[in-house]
């Protein structure tokens, strides 16, 4: 059995435990062991949103140097999170030594005397990634197809910019309808699937939230979709507090359709 | 043949002059052989009070050390600055206005969202606590993980004085142990049966007796009670 070591972001953890439940069950039912890390740090991505730039990395690196002896014991050499925001960020860090070398020693020697250097050695890869590897074994096990579900996935930001670390084509994305698909459901197409949100604008600037999540469900609700999907916490709660959409974490709804966790979706039922 | 140690005389520094004091003393004690008299910053002397930060650095090493002046012993060429007190400012709710969500944490503390991991406060911390997991948490909603964390804090306030984040760790600290202990820990009878005991007037005449009493008196009763463990009849209860 694959062991997977499971990052799960301050977010997630806080905010959206019925989304947690549902991706560990998801991932539980692939077949693979999840193993929440020993010690995680915030991913950096909140105070990364500002303009500090190795500070941002600090606790990443320490994240992912701490993950090394937890691969030593388990086996497991991918860190997996449910959180765009954790992914990019966690995804950049782990890259820093070959994209950005001169911020990378920094952050190394101001961490040395805490934690060995973290030198390569795990793969971060996010939900949707380890999802779309295992979509010949979704279609398997799905005990309630999505049959004829018109859903429209909303992708946010973290996943698809900037390049290096994208997981898909930013301008048009597809990787999660094709997860979707195997599941029977009808991903509708629509124009703006990766854009922003206004993300942790709805702290200080919310007209900005307002105002994009206002033009992200106009084009939703021209698609036809009965439901939108999103990877990501904080699109989730913007589109839940700004918009009347039926909004949900992607992992809620591969949850139901693989029947391993019972959730109130009264929305899928009617 | 046993000779007498011989006791070892070192140098330390404290504000700005030389004092030459026997090897082996903590900083409390060393500046009290040097003639210092505490009024302030210092309190248990057992290093369980927190009152005694102090910040010292060693002859050729840059490092800004922090510990507790009543546990950390002296060393030849240090340097020393007390700090006797951290100044703090700390929000005390009463008890009803406590929530057990961590919004609610940061809505008195909002500078906990800034901490940004540096682990700076865990280096600093003479109690080896780790204030920026507590911190880290908190903003994962997770107070009774923080509480459980910090049970050892002893407000020193030395990780405040190090973190770029301006956090008032204790006070934070002492919320979550407070909001803790109100909604998650299991509640003492004991205590609820002592207070009734207390509303019904059950130890009014012991007390009232007892206030009444000079000094002597007092400390009669108080040797005689190390002695025998009992109290004179009419302090019973
Ligand atoms: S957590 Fe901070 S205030 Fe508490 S004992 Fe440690 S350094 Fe002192
Ligand atoms: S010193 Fe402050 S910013 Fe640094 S880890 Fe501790 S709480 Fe966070
Ligand atoms: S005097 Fe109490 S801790 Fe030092």
């Amino acid at each position: 059995m694959k062991t997977l070591l499971y990052y799960p972001g301050c977010s997630l953890k806080r905010d959206y435990p019925e989304a947690e439940r549902a991706g560990i069950a998801v991932l539980e039912a692939l077949g693979y062991r999840v193993v929440e890390l020993r010690d995680w740090y915030c991913c950096g991505g909140y105070p990364g949103s500002t303009s500090l730039d190795h500070v941002k990395y600090v606790s990443s690196i320490r994240t992912l140097s701490k993950a090394i002896q937890q691969k030593r014991e388990t086996e497991g050499d991918t860190i997996v999170t449910l959180c765009p925001f954790c992914y990019n960020t966690l995804k950049q860090a782990e890259k820093l030594y070959s994209t950005k070398p001169d911020i990378y020693r920094r952050v190394v020697e101001y961490l040395k005397d805490e934690v060995e250097p973290y030198r390569g050695g795990l793969r971060v890869a996010h939900f949707v990634e380890v999802l779309y590897e295992s979509r010949s074994d979704l279609s398997k096990l799905a005990r309630r197809r999505l049959s004829g579900l018109k859903v429209a996935v909303y992708y946010g930001c973290m996943l698809l910019r900037p390049r290096a670390v994208a997981l898909d084509n930013p301008d048009k994305p597809v990787l999660v309808e094709s997860i979707l698909r195997e599941l029977g459901a009808e991903p509708v197409d629509y124009p703006l699937k990766s854009y922003c949100c206004g993300s942790f604008h709805s702290i200080l600037e919310p007209s900005i939230v307002a105002r994009n999540t206002g033009k992200i469900a106009r084009a939703i609700v021209d698609s036809g979709a009965s439901i939108v999907v999103t990877p990501c916490p904080l699109c989730l709660s913007n589109l839940r507090k700004y918009t009347d959409l039926r909004a949900m974490h992607l992992s809620e709804l591969i949850a139901h359709a693989l029947g391993v966790l019972e959730l109130p979706l009264r929305a899928l039922q009617g | 043949m046993s000779q007498a140690p011989l006791r070892r005389y070192i140098t330390i520094f404290f504000n700005g002059e030389a004092y030459s004091v026997p090897h082996g003393l903590t900083i409390m004690k060393a500046l009290e052989y040097a003639g210092f008299r505490f009024t302030r910053g210092s309190g248990c002397r057992g290093g369980f009070c927190g009152a005694c930060p102090v910040v010292y650095r060693l002859p050729g090493d840059y490092k800004i050390r922090v510990g507790l002046a009543c546990q950390t012993p002296v060393e030849d060429g240090m340097y020393i600055s007390l700090i006797p007190y951290v100044p703090l400012v700390e929000y005390v709710p009463r008890r009803e206005e406590l929530k057990p969500d961590a919004g609610y944490v940061l809505k008195l503390y909002p500078e906990i969202s800034r901490c940004v991991s540096c682990n700076a406060c865990s280096k600093a911390c003479p109690q080896g606590l780790s204030p920026m997991d507590a911190i880290q948490a908190i903003l994962r909603g997770d107070l009774r993980k923080a509480a459980e964390l910090t049970f050892d804090c002893i407000a020193c306030g030395l990780c405040s004085l190090r973190c770029p984040a301006e956090i008032r760790h204790p006070a934070v600290f002492r919320l979550v142990g407070r909001i803790v202990g109100v909604y998650y820990m299991p509640r003492s009878r004991s205590v609820e049966q002592r207070v009734k005991e207390i509303e019904s007037g059950r130890f009014n005449n012991a007390f009232a007796k007892l206030l009444s009493m000079d000094p002597g008196s007092l400390r009669k009763i108080y040797d005689e009670y190390l002695k025998t463990g009992r109290l004179p009849g009419d302090l019973e209860v």
